[in-house]
């Protein structure tokens, strides 16, 4: 009862923060010279989730999440949501390849999958043909939100882990969540 | 002598108090201006103290109405801060006024010169993502706003309406990758499709290479995509390229609307555009 109910509030806390993550970046994140860096909290989420969570308990906060974050964009329906899935699902086969669980090994990780997203939208943005409308925008941004979103990451990392340790602590059940105590 | 004195005291007394008078009147005989012994040494004993006692009253009463001054000017100069605070917030306030005022004073000559329906919206966030440019306005469906409206500011298009809440609408701005909007070359009537690719540029495709475009040239709707009203600025090119093969050429657009700089727009409606766009062709309505 009380691991469901703690289950929940972490989910709700999640999908809050994700929603405070949007407003910053749809607002004062865009003001024109800090706008340039590119911040994606929600993808540092997502990539937070790959890295903790069992597959399936991380699913569900990933497709909400991407749901979230396509209601404050243009983009055309599911494109964040495919673009999460699959940034989730890389992160976990990456962290299930690679032993190390260092903060460097999470850094390059975000770091990795945030070009990732970029080359993913872009391949997206292909089907409707107007892939060589936004290849310029690609090369510009790239190494920028790539470093801006690897500075991020621990700091981050060390918030999501702080919210799962207090909205998750059953020291009888099971590490469900598969939480690394080194970040 | 002092028995003489004694024996004699009451004639000793009377002779000192007759002469008295006459000694002090016999001084204030002689001429003011000098000082006599007596005088003399009173005052050299009596000025240091006097110096003295009035330096000190004259310090202490110049000093304490020095003091008042200091307390009374702090106070002066803390209510004169706290009113050149004020009057500076007022005059930052009556500048954003100013320029709002000259923002909605453009505006509203669109709103005049517009036959549609229009309603004045201001914008309140911008897209999440920067790979796609959207932006989020203040009015939704219970404002009078729909779907596929067209989005203006004085200075040209900024995109067309994508989804309507009751209190929100997202807009689609032309410089998103995905948007694309009909467009012509004011000067050569020159036709192409304007489409979002950088955060400063667009791109107009599908220009013929024969077409004469050059740089500068004013960039318009065409109005016929039945979004946007006719003959409103989109930008003025900025770069054209031609390859030495292929049927078209590159024309790179600079918006005319500032995107980072915009608060307040217009949409309007684009049911009269789109009726003037569909109207049936004779033959059509012979049929009928």
């Amino acid at each position: 009862m009380k691991k469901d109910l703690l289950r929940r509030l972490n989910l709700f806390l999640v999908l809050l923060m994700a929603l405070v993550f949007c407003c910053l970046q749809t607002t004062i994140l865009q003001i024109d010279t800090i706008k340039y860096f590119h911040f994606n909290f929600c993808l540092i989420l997502v990539v937070y989730l790959g890295t903790k969570r069992e597959t399936l308990s991380g699913a569900i906060p990933v497709i909400l999440t991407g749901m979230l974050v396509e209601t404050f964009s243009a983009a055309p329906q599911y494109f964040i949501v495919s673009t999460y899935i699959y940034v989730y699902l890389i992160t976990q086969i990456l962290h299930k390849i690679v032993s190390s669980k260092t903060p460097l090994m999470y850094v390059s990780t975000t770091a990795f999958m945030s070009i990732f997203e970029k080359f993913f939208l872009l391949f997206l943005v292909g089907f409707f043909g107007k892939a060589s409308n936004n290849l310029q925008h690609f090369f510009i941004f790239l190494i920028p939100a790539t470093l801006t979103q690897a500075a991020l990451t621990l700091p981050l990392f060390k918030l999501f882990h702080w919210i799962d340790l207090k909205t998750f602590v059953d020291t009888h059940s099971e590490d469900e969540y598969h939480m690394n105590k080194d970040v | 002598m002092m028995k003489l004195f004694t024996e004699y005291r009451f004639f000793t007394s009377l002779a000192v108090l007759l002469l008295f008078p006459i000694l002090a009147l016999t001084t204030l005989s002689k001429s003011h201006e000098d000082y006599n012994l007596l005088d003399r040494i009173v005052t050299t004993l009596a000025t240091p103290l006097q110096r003295a006692i009035y330096g000190t009253m004259d310090f202490g009463a110049h000093g304490l109405e020095n003091y008042i001054f200091v307390l009374e000017t702090k106070k002066a100069f803390a209510d004169l801060e706290e009113q050149s605070r004020k009057m500076m917030n007022q005059l930052a306030e009556l500048k954003e006024v100013e320029l709002e005022n000259h923002r909605l004073h453009n505006l509203f000559q669109l709103q005049n010169s517009l036959t549609e329906k229009k309603i004045l919206a201001r914008v309140i966030a911008q897209d999440v993502l920067q790979e796609f440019r959207s932006l989020r306005i203040d009015r939704g469906s219970d404002d009078g706003v729909q779907k596929g409206y067209a989005v203006l500011t004085h200075e040209g298009i900024v995109g067309r309406i994508l989804r309507v809440g009751s209190h929100v609408s997202e807009v689609i701005t032309i410089m998103d990758n995905l948007s694309a909007v009909d467009a012509m070359i004011q000067r050569s009537r020159a036709r192409g499709l304007l489409e979002g690719q950088t955060d400063e540029t667009c791109a107009l495709k599908y220009v013929l290479r024969a077409d004469d475009v050059a740089v500068g040239d004013q960039v318009l709707t065409s109005g016929l995509d039945g979004l946007f009203p006719k003959g409103i600025s989109l930008g003025t090119v900025y770069q054209v390229t031609k390859k030495s093969f292929g049927i078209t050429q590159d024309v790179i657009i600079k918006p005319a609307v500032d995107f980072s700089k915009l608060e307040e727009v217009l949409v309007v409606s684009n049911e009269h555009t789109s009726k003037a766009i569909h109207t049936p062709l004779p033959s059509e309505t012979e049929g009928q």
